[in-house]
């Protein structure tokens, strides 16, 4: 480890320690962390749009364009379409940080929210809504053999049952499911104990499902704290120990 | 005013004040003010036949019609010249009277010297009242005094109108049908005509009963007054205490007077009664500064000035429910709460500090005793993951002449953990040697990628700008995604950290020998996506996915975010084909590689972090039934 990489590794070392001081509440080295943290985020995010998307995209175009042909260049029209129109939606952007001059960048916002809607909706439609839910409606013939995991006979059924139970029931607890107030009748008193009836049962049942969900994203969400955790402890002791080798 | 039964003799009303006899006109001057002044007003209000022209007061008909065709008077008397002079103001019930005179003699020739004194006593008495009169003028009651003493003065000459005025006084003032029918031909005297004739001369008391206007005044002139037929503005004068309750015509009882609601709202509630009293004349205090000093039973300026009362203007009585009472009592309640200080709420951060930091000192420590003394240190895991398998087959698979796209979206606090669980798919990728091109939808993504392939690159000796290139930031989001699926060449301009030379040379990253033959995204051998977020997983899945023909599209997650990727796996038309997520599912997929790497090198602190956070969980838990049963045992 050279010089430039131990100062790197022992700053790095150091906002870590600093960024785990929260621990024990707010305080300045956590806040001097945070503040360094995203002004060098904002820094490179904007130095990565100007090298990476405005000069490629906008400025090296026209110069390209001007030293070519001249002012002539600007009027090609591949060029006024592929670059002069993106770079005015650009400027009448741009005149949003102003309140007097920002009604001027609606038809930028229009445009960016439109086309990105359409696109998102259009996606999720055929990308997602369409294919999953026919996907909860499998066949529940033993023969069928899935294709990437290789499930078959009972193993299969078993989970398409799942996913069939998990898919109705978790609809019907969002949106058929009945208001709190409302208690339903319930099926049979059997002793003194009352049945519930099916609207309860299925509630609870999606509400079963939904907790299941959210538990195994929480315990992959810990679980990956805790990698992050255990590099984060490595780096500060590689660090530590690259120090003393370096001194020793 | 208000309906409420008062006693027989009492003057005011018991709850509202409203006074319940009229006002004793024969008192002193002060007390007859108020009504004389109403009188007065109501006069000069009336407008005149000759004032007003097309304005007529009650009976305007009648009188219109007499004053275009004024009745000539063919006796001379003096109260028919003396009603001549006042033609243009006479109201009604007098015109009757001077038509009455004018043809009274076709009727009968019989004078009536009382009976015409009364009436031209009345003419001239209740003519005074609707001319404009100076403030110093003698109150009406006072001029009908003077006028009837006048017209008898007048009576006593030689000649004087009672010749030519032979009836009682009840017969001028018969309605005006009648007086009409009395107009008729001498020969067809009315019916009522023939029966007066036939009778005596009636007494007082015979005559038709009207309240009379001055209350308490006992002289029969007065009381003749209200026979006379008094106006509309007359007969408004409540009748005397001493007269029997008022009937209404039809003999039913008349509902004990009442004031409107909004006139009960606006009436001042005890505004002067209790601060202003009239106190007996020994308990009136005697003025002592001022120019009524030495007098007594002066008003008091003070009480009225200084003291507080309530406003008569805005003194209104609304009508509330209780509901609304309610409601105004509760926003009352809650204004009221606002304004208070909530209570500082006692802090409880010493024990949950306590808790907090003997969790993470149990984490820590768990994480680096792995770390610093290798020990403890867990197994490997044995088994792989089903779908590992299916990823491994894929990667093998590829051509090796296609390239591979890896997107690395993901944020720099998700290195630690993507990085060591695709360090295994990308050690298997550039171990076949297949050319890789990075990319990012996000600003950092970049200079991630260049860290995540770094010791791969060494490992395997891969050149930058020859086997690997960098495409860096692509833009826009989703619709950038799709963008780039279209057609990639326009979506990314310019790559990323291109070797120098390339740059000096002008060559662009799609011509580098990696990208040299990629027009479309179907041309890369396989799309990697390493995420930690499901929503950057899916847009590659909705955007990408179509425009990749039969091409693999693969995720690398975080464990976190694997539950909601996974049914894109899992469909029967699935849209990733290879899932990998998880550290296990890592160190599974370098057991496979045969190298380890950055997956087993945190393998223990991981296992060991675990297990830790599974015995706190677990101590929460038994912590937490601990005060559940303590609760429901408190002994």
């Amino acid at each position: 480890m050279d010089t430039a990489d131990l100062i790197a590794s022992f700053v790095a070392s150091v906002l870590t320690i600093m960024v785990l001081s929260y621990l024990i509440g707010d305080n300045p080295l956590f806040k001097i962390a945070m503040h360094l943290l995203i002004g060098v985020a904002a820094g490179y995010v904007g130095a990565v749009a100007v090298h990476n998307v405005l000069i490629p995209g906008l400025i090296e175009p026209i110069l390209d364009a001007i030293s070519d042909t001249g002012f002539a260049g600007l009027l090609d029209p591949e060029l006024i379409v592929s670059v002069i129109v993106p770079l005015v939606l650009v400027i009448l952007l741009f005149l949003k940080v102003a309140p007097a001059t920002a009604r001027y960048g609606t038809v930028s916002m229009v445009l960016l929210v439109g086309v990105s809607a359409a696109v998102i909706v259009g996606g999720a439609i055929t990308g997602t809504l369409v294919p999953l839910t026919l996907d909860s409606m499998d066949s529940l013939n033993p023969s069928v053999v899935n294709q990437l995991t290789g499930e078959s006979g009972i193993e299969r059924m078993l989970n398409v049952i799942i996913v069939l139970v998990g898919t109705l029931t978790t609809l019907f607890y969002f949106r058929f499911t009945v208001r709190k107030t409302d208690v339903e009748t319930p099926f049979a008193i059997v002793g003194g104990v009352k049945v519930p009836g099916p609207l309860t049962v299925f509630k609870g049942v999606g509400k079963g499902f939904i907790a299941v969900t959210f538990g195994v994203m929480y315990a992959g969400a810990v679980a990956a704290t805790l990698i992050v955790l255990a590099e984060r402890v490595q780096f500060i002791w590689d660090t530590l120990t690259g120090m003393i080798d370096s001194i020793g | 005013m208000c309906g409420t039964p008062n006693h027989g003799d009492a003057e005011e009303c018991t709850n509202c004040g409203a006074r319940l006899k009229p006002l004793d006109v024969s008192g002193s001057s002060e007390d007859s003010e108020e009504w004389l002044d109403r009188i007065r007003d109501e006069a000069e209000e009336t407008p005149t036949a000759g004032q007003s022209g097309s304005a007529e007061p009650d009976g305007g008909d009648d009188f219109g019609s007499d004053f275009d065709e004024p009745a000539a008077p063919e006796a001379g008397s003096a109260g028919a010249s003396q009603t001549e002079s006042s033609e243009g103001d006479v109201p009604e019930w007098l015109q009757r009277i001077r038509e009455k005179e004018a043809e009274e003699p076709s009727v009968s020739d019989e004078p009536a010297p009382e009976d015409a004194l009364r009436a031209a006593a009345v003419a001239q008495a209740v003519d005074e009242p609707m001319e404009p009169q100076a403030s110093d003028e003698p109150p009406p009651e006072d001029a009908l005094r003077a006028a009837v003493s006048e017209a008898e003065e007048e009576s006593k000459q030689p000649g004087d109108l009672a010749a030519s005025l032979d009836k009682p006084a009840e017969d001028e003032f018969i309605p005006a049908q009648e007086s009409e029918s009395a107009s008729e031909p001498e020969e067809e005297s009315p019916e009522w005509l023939e029966v007066m004739e036939n009778e005596e001369p009636e007494s007082e008391g015979d005559l038709p009963h009207v309240p009379a206007l001055i209350g308490g005044a006992e002289d029969s002139g007065d009381e003749e007054l209200g026979d006379l037929g008094l106006p509309d503005w007359l007969g408004e004068v409540e009748p005397l205490e001493d007269e029997p309750e008022a009937k209404a015509p039809d003999g039913t009882d008349l509902a004990p007077a009442t004031l409107p609601n909004w006139l009960e709202a606006m009436r001042p509630v005890d505004t002067f009664r209790s601060v202003v009293e009239i106190e007996p004349e020994d308990d009136q205090a005697v003025e002592s500064v001022g120019p009524l000093a030495g007098l007594s039973g002066v008003l008091l300026a003070e009480p009225v000035v200084a003291m507080p009362r309530t406003s008569s203007v805005g003194s209104m009585q609304l009508d509330v429910s209780e509901r609304q009472y309610a409601q105004a009592e509760l926003l009352h309640k809650l204004v009221d709460e606002e304004e208070q200080e909530s209570p500082a709420v006692p802090k409880r951060g010493t024990r949950l500090a306590v808790f907090r930091w003997a969790i993470a000192a149990v984490v820590l420590i768990a994480v680096s005793l792995p770390v610093i003394t290798g020990s403890p240190s867990f197994a490997l895991p044995s088994l792989e993951p089903r779908e590992l398998g299916a990823l491994y087959s894929l990667v093998e698979r590829i051509p090796a002449e296609q390239p591979v796209l890896v997107v690395f979206d993901y944020e720099p606090g998700y290195a630690g953990e993507l990085e060591a669980v695709s360090g295994a798919f990308l050690d298997q990728i550039m171990g076949r040697g297949l050319l890789m091109a990075s990319m990012s939808t996000r600003p950092t993504g970049p200079a991630l990628a260049l860290h995540a392939v770094e010791p791969f690159v060494d490992d395997h000796g891969y050149e930058n700008g020859q086997d690997i290139v960098h495409l860096g930031y692509l833009s826009g989001g989703p619709t950038a995604v799709q963008l780039f699926a279209i057609n990639p060449r326009e979506a990314v301009l310019e790559g990323f950290a291109l070797p120098e030379e390339m740059q000096e040379s002008g060559i662009s990253v799609w011509e580098t020998p990696v990208l040299n033959d990629v027009e479309v995204l179907s041309d890369f051998g396989m799309v990697a996506v390493i995420t930690a977020d499901s929503e950057s997983a899916r847009v590659w899945a909705e955007q990408a996915r179509p425009n990749m023909d039969d091409k693999p599209l693969v995720v690398v997650l975080s464990a976190g975010a694997e539950p909601l990727i996974r049914p894109y796996f899992e469909s029967d038309d699935p849209k990733v084909g290879g899932i990998l997520a998880g550290l296990p599912a890592a160190v599974a997929y370098e057991l496979r590689n045969g190298r380890a790497g950055l997956a087993q090198e945190r393998w223990d602190a991981f296992g060991t972090a675990m297990l830790a956070a599974e015995l706190v969980l677990l101590a929460g838990a038994g912590y937490g039934i601990l005060i559940w049963w303590r609760g429901r045992n408190p002994a």
